[in-house]
């Protein structure tokens, strides 16, 4: 028994090593490429002054009971999810074209990260719980909203899960069940 | 994808983004590597240390007695639900199952499945008509229900666990932590409805002040007596009066009672002042790479699902099983849907409104056609004075039925 524990214990350390080495000479190559610096074509300098944008498409409710398209311009930023962060923070602020914003006042985006494959955690403040109307037809309403604003925009995000105050939540209020990540609902969308 | 850069970069900034790059990347890399040692090592403690629940039962000529073993003390309480018993496990943790045959003259099946912070163990008897003692014992931690035809004991609906030795022989004295009810045997098939919310889970409000948990407790009583009444089915609700039950046990329930078909009763609330009528729900599912796998494991090994599946395998399946169980049934489901939504567009005068679909979590677990009715929109004012209404409730319970009989012979067809 002993002696299995030691190769055990043997060829787990070996494996981490490995690891490492392989770990160091893959960073140490990312270096290298990405410090040529790329040529820009004239149109794409500008002036320092004017801040760089970038437009979104968020959704928001109708009075018809679907989503609707509304454009916004966001200041560009450099990384996926501080521009998806950007666009949630749009998102919950509400419709400036007149559609209803289906979130409580007082909601607000706590954090947002992007797994590898594409899934957006999205973590919004308890005042979206709390404040919630409830009722199976406001939730849907409020996920979908944030769903399809962020699949939509980034073709690198393919689900969204939320959170609530830094946890999963087995339902928003009730009905819709946030265990799991969502992808896009296009049917709910009215162009 | 309508993404358009405003303006382009000069070089400086390119320059900085590079290096922000090269900064996410190699905090990727460091993710992807703490990733790598977690998945390695970790289960290779966990595996060792994953207490166990163990359920095994006895049985007597006169009861049968089921144990409930655990490494730490059981902090649990108990329903009884028509011919169901529920044991709700409080757990911080995660455990392994392991389940013995329990089964007996008076036990049907012994289920479980898992909560948020809780396991939750159904007991089917086979006859509404029993009774139940609840002992703890200790060394090793073990909560033992005794179970019994008839009634028995002082009738008192308390089944909080009493900190003494089961007696080995019983005679007909009662104990003071003894429960006991009765109802009529039958062999129907089942209906069950699922009155939504109750309890400090009040559901949506209406601007006058209708709590959804009230009007979804009427409806579903009225809509119960109506089906009593002129069919020939066992009608089981989830719950009866104004408390709140988990999501997972009212499916647990549905399961447990082998329901034919499930019906939770809501009323809606929209963002929108305007929304108005009824709308009836089944299961979407997110056609996910990860729940494809699932079904197409389900799809393959259903056959050996009883029997050939290793015990400390089982545990997983079943959670798989409870999680999904719903995708096996969602055309029948969108068919019932169809049924009650047409009784109650004429109800309420919204002939064109088709069903629909949506992830809801009540819905998930239930493995028979389950629909979710709502009723109507209780954030609407005029609907909302409808809906605390007798009459209103009295026709929306007939509606469902009729889209239930509706239902029925299309399915005999
Ligand atoms: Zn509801």
């Amino acid at each position: 028994m002993e002696t299995k524990k030691l190769i055990i214990l043997g060829a787990l350390f070996s494996l981490l090593i490995l690891l490492l080495v392989i770990f160091f000479i893959t960073v140490g190559e990312e270096n290298q490429v990405s410090t040529s610096p790329k040529s820009l074509s004239s149109s794409e300098k500008s002036s320092e002054e004017t801040m760089e944008t970038q437009k979104v498409v968020l959704f928001y409710l109708s009075e018809d009971g679907y989503l609707h398209p509304e454009e916004r311009e966001i200041p560009l930023h450099p990384s996926l999810a501080d521009q998806a962060k950007q666009t949630v923070h749009e998102l919950v602020r509400g419709s400036e074209e007149g559609y209803i914003s289906p979130f409580p006042v007082g909601t607000n985006l706590r954090e947002l990260y992007i797994t590898e494959k594409g899934v957006a955690y999205v973590d919004f403040s308890i005042t979206l719980r709390e404040k919630h109307p409830s009722g199976s037809t406001a939730e849907v309403s409020t996920i979908f909203s944030i769903v399809n604003s962020l699949t939509h925009n980034f073709e690198q995000i393919k689900k969204v899960h939320v959170l609530v105050d830094g946890g999963g939540r087995q339902t928003l209020k009730g009905h819709v069940d946030l265990s799991r990540a969502f992808s896009s609902r296009e049917d709910l969308v009215v162009w | 994808m309508s993404k358009v850069f405003g303006r382009g970069f000069d070089s400086r900034r390119l320059h900085q983004r590079n290096r922000e790059m090269k900064l996410v990347n190699s905090q990727k890399k460091i993710i992807f590597f703490c990733l790598f040692f977690v998945f390695f090592f970790v289960p290779f403690l966990h595996s060792q240390e994953k207490p166990i629940i163990k359920l095994y039962g006895k049985s007597y000529p006169q009861f049968t007695r089921i144990f409930i073993q655990s490494p730490s003390p059981l902090n649990s309480n108990i329903e009884k639900q028509s011919s169901l018993l529920m044991v709700n496990i409080k757990a911080d943790q995660s455990y392994r199952i392991y389940k013995a045959s329990v089964e007996s003259e008076l036990i049907k099946s012994v289920g479980w499945s898992k909560g948020a912070a809780s396991y939750i163990i159904s007991i089917q008897t086979n006859d509404p008509d029993f009774s139940c003692d609840v002992f703890l014992l200790s060394d090793p931690h073990r909560l033992v229900l005794d179970v019994q035809k008839g009634e028995n004991g002082d009738g008192k609906n308390d089944l909080s666990p009493k900190r003494e030795t089961p007696p080995e022989n019983r005679d007909s004295n009662g104990k003071s932590s003894s429960f006991s009810s009765s109802q009529p045997q039958s062999t129907q098939k089942t209906i069950v409805i699922d009155p939504g919310h109750g309890g400090l889970e009040t559901g949506a409000h209406g601007e006058n002040g209708a709590s959804e948990k009230d009007v979804t407790l009427d409806i579903s009583l009225r809509l119960r007596d109506i089906i009593r009444r002129n069919l020939a089915y066992r009608v089981v609700l989830t719950r009866e009066e104004d408390v709140n039950i988990p999501l997972t046990s009212r499916a647990a329930i549905a399961n447990s009672n082998d329901a034919f078909l499930f019906l939770s009763i809501h009323a809606n609330s929209s963002f929108r002042q305007e929304a108005r009528g009824s709308e009836v729900y089944f299961l979407s599912l997110n056609a996910t790479d990860e729940e494809a796998r699932r079904l197409a494991y389900l799809e393959n090994h259903s056959s050996e699902m009883e029997g050939e599946i290793k015990e400390e395998n089982q545990d997983d399946i079943e959670m798989i099983l409870w999680d999904m169980a719903q995708t096996a049934y969602l055309k029948q489901s969108s068919v019932l849907a169809e049924s009650i939504q047409k009784e109650l567009n004429a109800l309420l005068g919204t002939s064109h409104r088709g069903i629909k679909q949506a992830p809801f979590k009540v819905l998930k677990g239930v493995a028979c056609p389950a629909v979710l009715v709502e009723v109507a929109f209780i954030s609407n004012p005029e609907e909302e004075k409808k809906l605390i209404k007798e009459r209103f409730q009295k026709k929306v319970a007939e509606s469902i039925y009729k889209g239930l009989v509706s239902y029925l012979r299309r399915e005999s067809q």
